[in-house]
């Protein structure tokens, strides 16, 4: 005896594989019913139908997983199946909230723009300076680039940016439009900046919220390039302590896999935290895999949950940082 | 297909073509889609189906049996699983769009590329996207109500000819499976590429199904065979 089940019925099959007993979803079933049958469908568990036979018959064997209603033989009314296709729509549209309302592509997005705000900002301030120091050749090629884009943008002509900049070159005549072009330029750099500023800010906030552990440790910042490089804190969570080590040095751990030169000590992403890239060359291996360590422990709380890490965790982290700097100073 | 004579307008189907050494299907719909380019002929305007973006396109240009055995029909049903962002799916649409009969079941499992089928489902009729894994085809099975006619794959991830050869469970006793098997997806990479492709094919076999053609679309598709089963 066996039950097998689908959206809208069940049926009892004997040991010769015939329908001894249907129950079919009742005609009138209105969407919140069928969307019932469909959540424990996607949940693999049995839908009312199925129970029901069940509890009739509990010496059957009730099939894992839903079949198609024609193999079962069941044959919908039309307004049923509109009725069923408007509750697959509904499920598509909350779905779609649910993926709306995911931190970690959320995370992605600022992380990105506040990459691209802050790489558009420094290139621009870049060619403002070049820009200024062909017209301004008094112009220290090493000056502040960020003082010289100050000045280009609060001055209405050249003479002025000269002043400001405290320069006693003459400015060549330029034309009234090539100066706009300048001045709208040092705009956008400025623009870039602030639209950076907000995209950090607000980045900060998601991510301590996503990731509350894991920030603790080592900032959010760097927890976001962990969660982004990883695709997601659930695949973070589920990475080992050796794949958080090397996450951005992938290219070079597979380059010593296949040349059997030594393996890369830490990737770039981890590396970027100062008590790696601060600790003597000696340490940074062994600095990199115990902070790889304690930080696919924080990942693995924020995901599944536990108490989550605070300063102590954080400093007692800090003090084995210091105990394998001082012991490579000592071994030197 | 023969390539020689790819100069000029050489009609497979009555929706579909070659023509410049790529595929053309006469477009079911007005509305701009993808870019690619038209033409109008004899009052249908057609449009070129890239086989350097689509494998089924690829797999047209580069079948040595008759193309016309596992073309989807006018009318026909689908199940398309792994729809992607829909551009091979509005070239399926053209092919088997007919009024009231033809339906596309597309999975995705991205909640992106289904923003993008909805759209396309919005302007052809007959297009109907689902968020579901294609790995769950007891679920799959609930959202259609008869058999389909040909079951299209491509997923690139591993285990993808059993996904397939399961999803094949669908099909009525005279239909076709289209499976885009990406040979880097099963483990052990390239140089295991074809063992695994050994090892697809046997999959599909020990379901009961049988393969009509392994198309080789290496020139468009790096590492993809186009498989055509058979029920």
């Amino acid at each position: 005896m066996r039950i097998a089940w689908s959206w809208c019925g069940a049926v009892l099959f004997d040991d010769e594989n015939m329908a001894v007993s249907r129950l079919p979803l009742d005609e009138d079933s209105d969407c919140v019913v069928i969307s019932d049958r469909f959540h424990s469908i996607n949940e693999q568990k049995i839908t009312q139908e199925g129970a029901d036979l069940f509890s009739i018959h509990p010496d059957a064997v009730v099939d894992r997983n839903a079949s198609p209603g024609w193999i079962l033989g069941f044959a919908p009314s039309p307004e049923l199946k509109a009725r069923r296709d408007e509750v697959l729509q509904q499920r598509i549209v909350s779905d779609l909230r649910k993926s709306a309302q995911a931190l970690d592509r959320r995370i992605e997005h600022l992380l990105c723009s506040l990459d691209e705000a802050r790489e558009s900002q420094q290139i621009a301030h870049a060619r403002l300076l070049e820009w200024v120091g062909q017209l301004l050749p008094e112009l220290d090629p090493d000056a502040d680039r960020t003082h010289v884009s100050e000045a280009v943008l609060q001055s209405k002509n050249l003479a002025e940016v000269a002043t400001r900049l405290k320069l006693n070159s003459e400015p060549p005549d330029i034309q009234p439009s090539e100066w706009n072009a300048m001045n709208s330029f040092a705009s956008n750099a400025e623009t870039s900046n602030s639209s950076a500023s907000f995209a950090e800010e607000a980045l900060r906030l998601v991510t301590a919220e996503r990731a509350p552990s894991m920030c603790v440790l080592i900032g959010p910042i760097i927890t976001a390039r962990m969660i982004v490089a990883a695709r997601s804190l659930d695949r973070l969570a589920r990475m080992s302590s050796g794949g958080i080590q090397l996450l951005g040095a992938e290219r070079s751990f597979f380059k010593a896999l296949e040349t059997g030169g030594p393996p890369p000590k830490h990737g770039s992403i981890i590396w970027s935290h100062v008590w790696v890239h601060g600790s003597p060359l000696k340490a940074r291996g062994r600095v990199a895999r115990m902070l790889a360590g304690r930080l696919s422990i924080a990942a693995r709380v924020d995901v599944f949950g536990g108490d989550t890490w605070d300063e102590t965790h954080a400093n007692d982290v800090g003090n084995a940082v210091l105990e394998i700097q001082k012991r490579a100073k000592g071994g030197q | 297909m023969g390539r020689g004579n790819s100069r000029s307008w050489n009609q497979i189907t009555e929706r579909c073509a070659v023509f410049r050494r790529r595929p053309w299907t006469r477009s079911a719909s007005e509305h701009p889609s993808f870019g690619e380019s038209r033409q109008r002929r004899k009052g249908d305007t057609w449009r070129a189906w890239d086989p350097r973006r689509s494998k089924i396109s690829a797999g047209i240009v580069a079948s040595k049996v008759g193309v016309g055995d596992w073309l989807p029909l006018p009318g026909e049903s689908i199940l398309y699983l792994g729809a992607g962002h829909g551009q091979t799916l509005s070239h399926i649409h053209d092919l088997t769009f007919l009024e009231d009969k033809s339906r596309i079941i597309a999975c995705e499992i991205s909640s992106r590329c289904l923003r993008s089928l909805r759209s396309a489902a919005e302007t052809r009729v007959g297009i109907y996207p689902v968020l579901i894994d294609a790995r769950r085809i007891d679920l799959i099975g609930q959202t259609i109500d008869t058999p389909v006619d040909v079951v299209i794959q491509d997923v690139s991830q591993a285990d993808q000819a059993r996904m397939f050869a399961r999803a094949c469970n669908l099909l009525t006793p005279s239909g076709r499976g289209l499976l885009s098997l990406k040979l880097a997806s099963e483990r052990g990479g390239m140089p295991m590429a074809e063992k695994s492709l050994n090892e697809a094919k046997s999959m599909i076999q020990g379901y009961g199904l049988t393969i009509d053609e392994v198309i080789n679309i290496e020139r468009w598709q790096r590492g993809h065979r186009l498989i055509i089963v058979r029920r």
